[in-house]
């Protein structure tokens, strides 16, 4: 019978070049489907390599790391990009949006990429327009240009992009770390109903402790990554 | 592959200003390639038909190019002169199918004065196979009657029936035969040769104008037209003689003829031959023409580069959003790939019709006889595609420089 884990990491080593000393060497680590996860832990302590590693845009010297029942570490640079469109959703904490793209050519971006996303989405407009209704955007903003848009809804249009066509794994890398507290309350309120609806697993980033609560499962990237000990 | 499109269109328009600086100098070093190249090839086909069909030039013995300048260039060093009797006996010859005499010499302010015959107008050919055709008028009637070619009835305003006076040889200080009314016949129309700025006039007029002006200096002999259809005023001398062959196979057989004539010691030049030594003259030129446009063309595509590379830096997070969507490394190389092939083709297409209109002005204004193409030869069209694949390889350079910083970036650009 397979495994409930979304994301088994068992090793994963990496060093940059012309550095002495690992970057990340991690504890192994799994996370069930479904799992909402707060990774929190002080800047330098390896959790923006570990996100990249874990999207395939940054290559591990050694590692063993199965992600969706696949063994991620054998897949080749390219397949990894593939990998990375069909499955993941991703949000960062600015400048997720092209600014010459109107919302809507930003949101139908994410199943430009993958035949697999578009596949889940029978009619484009409306699926955008359901989103942005649900992440309390109006739909008049639908063909506007993203870089007229406030920081806080170009964070919700990068929500929106990042659930279109139901990826398995949602991160969120410091996505409210340029909202005020207002703001910052509404947009995880708004992502926690999308992500539970469509049942995704959140790996989530942040060195905000204050948003942990909202969490089931946390862990201090300090503990994970034996190198950052 | 249609996203790839539509955000390749999109970025470009989101960066309008540095890609139409990129489009207008690929599009002017189009310009100075194709046209440099377009120009010298047009003027050494022109050039090199200058005269056509005329199969041999008859001289006294004097250099082949000697002969070329003085009788179609109409300029050079005086010709020894030839016997106007040899002209008769030559034209004579069974292989020949016409001859014009020609003697050169005097001139009409700045130009040239050619005596010669109707026959001239009647055989001479330029640009493969035109005649030389009258804009207004027509070739002699009267004795005293002249023809004028195009730029000097241009530049001296003169029309049909203006009386002009002619001077002897090509000298600064001139003797102006100041007694003698030439009448304008006709006015030839634009060619492009050497016969735009010469005057035409008629053998005999020739000898009996330099009757009266035997000692250098001009003495009126007030000769009445009766007495001048009375008198024998056949020319002694002339320059040389233009020959067309009823067969061109002939031309050696016949210059070997003409060179061992018995009564005369005499020269015969193939024209063809002349005007190509002639324009080797020119050959450094063009090729220093050629050396500039390439050098303009490579200026082009290190300014496409460095406007792409400085561009790079706006286009850090672009790139690094459409990496975490899945775009792979070979979809970036195709972003730049494609951003330099729009350059390029435009640069290219934008080139091609600023020298079109170009030539039209020229066609329209300025030198209609010249006849550029409007079209690029097959080499030309070889250079521009050279000109496409070299843009594209060296948009491997950006995109390179783009993928590494997408590596070192990650998922997002912390600016």
């Amino acid at each position: 019978m397979q495994s409930n884990n979304i994301i088994e990491i068992s090793s994963c080593i990496f060093q940059y070049p012309h550095n002495s000393k690992n970057t990340l060497d991690m504890a192994p680590l799994h996370v069930r489907k479904g799992e909402h996860i707060f990774l929190h832990g002080k800047s330098g302590s390896g959790k923006t390599t570990f996100l990249n590693i874990l999207c395939g845009i940054i290559e591990p010297d050694i590692s063993d790391i199965k992600i969706l029942h696949t063994d991620f570490s054998k897949l080749s640079s390219s397949h990894k990009d593939r990998f990375r469109a069909d499955n993941y959703g991703t949000v960062f904490q600015q400048f997720n949006l092209l600014p010459y793209l109107s919302v809507k050519e930003n949101i139908a971006l994410s199943c430009g990429f993958s035949k697999q996303k578009s596949s889940h989405v029978s009619d484009m407009e409306s699926e955008i327009e359901r989103l942005l209704k649900e992440l309390d955007l109006s739909p008049a903003l639908l063909n506007t240009p993203a870089m007229n848009l406030s920081v806080g809804e170009q964070q919700r249009v990068a929500v929106a992009r990042a659930l279109i066509g139901a990826p398995k794994i949602i991160i969120a890398d410091e996505p409210t770390s340029a909202l005020d507290s207002d703001a910052k309350e509404r947009f995880m309120k708004l992502l926690f109903k999308q992500v539970e609806a469509q049942n995704a697993t959140l790996l989530f980033v942040s060195h905000d402790r204050s948003l942990s609560s909202y969490f089931g499962t946390h862990y201090d990237f300090t503990e994970i990554n034996k190198a950052a000990r | 592959m249609k996203i790839l499109w539509l955000l390749t269109f999109k970025s470009i328009y989101n960066r309008k200003i540095a890609f139409s600086l990129s489009i207008i100098s690929i599009a002017i070093s189009v310009v100075l390639l194709l046209g440099i190249d377009r120009v010298t090839k047009t003027t050494k086909e022109h050039f090199l038909n200058t005269i056509n069909q005329t199969d041999l030039i008859v001289a006294a013995p004097n250099g082949s190019l000697d002969i070329l300048l003085n009788l179609i260039f109409h300029m050079g060093e005086p010709l020894k002169e030839m016997d106007y009797t040899s002209y008769q006996t030559i034209s004579k010859f069974n292989e020949i199918a016409w001859a014009v005499p020609l003697s050169v010499g005097d001139s009409f302010q700045s130009y040239d004065a050619v005596s010669t015959t109707n026959d001239y107008f009647k055989y001479y050919r330029y640009a493969t196979s035109k005649n030389l055709e009258f804009a207004q008028g027509g070739d002699f009637k009267e004795f005293y009657d002249v023809v004028i070619g195009s730029d000097v009835a241009d530049t001296l305003h003169l029309k049909l029936g203006d009386i002009i006076h002619l001077s002897h040889s090509r000298a600064a200080h001139k003797h102006t035969h100041a007694n003698r009314d030439f009448h304008i016949s006709g006015i030839l129309a634009p060619t492009g040769t050497p016969n735009d700025e010469s005057v035409f006039f008629q053998l005999k007029a020739d000898e009996a104008i330099h009757l009266e002006w035997q000692t250098g200096h001009f003495v009126d002999m007030h000769i009445s037209s009766d007495e001048l259809a009375r008198m024998d005023i056949t020319p002694k001398h002339i320059s040389g003689v233009l020959i067309g062959l009823k067969n061109r196979i002939n031309i050696l057989n016949v210059a070997d003829k003409i060179e061992n004539f018995k009564d005369e010691n005499l020269k015969a030049a193939i024209p063809a031959q002349a005007l190509s030594k002639l324009y080797k003259l020119m050959k450094n030129m063009q090729e220093a023409l050629t050396l500039i446009s390439v050098i303009v063309f490579v200026a082009a595509i290190f300014g496409m580069i460095s406007t792409m590379l400085a561009t790079l830096n706006d286009r850090r997070r672009e790139i690094a959003i459409l990496r975490s969507l899945g775009a792979t490394v070979k979809m970036i190389f195709f972003l730049f790939g494609m951003e330099a092939f729009i350059i390029v083709t435009s640069g290219i297409l934008v080139g091609n019709i600023t020298l079109d209109i170009l030539i039209l002005i020229n066609d329209l204004f300025l030198n209609k006889a010249l006849q550029i193409s409007y079209l690029p030869s097959i080499y030309e069209s070889f250079m521009l595609v050279i000109m496409v694949f070299t843009a594209i390889a060296v948009s491997v350079l950006p995109a390179l420089k783009s993928y590494k910083n997408s590596l070192q970036d990650g998922l997002m650009v912390k600016i």
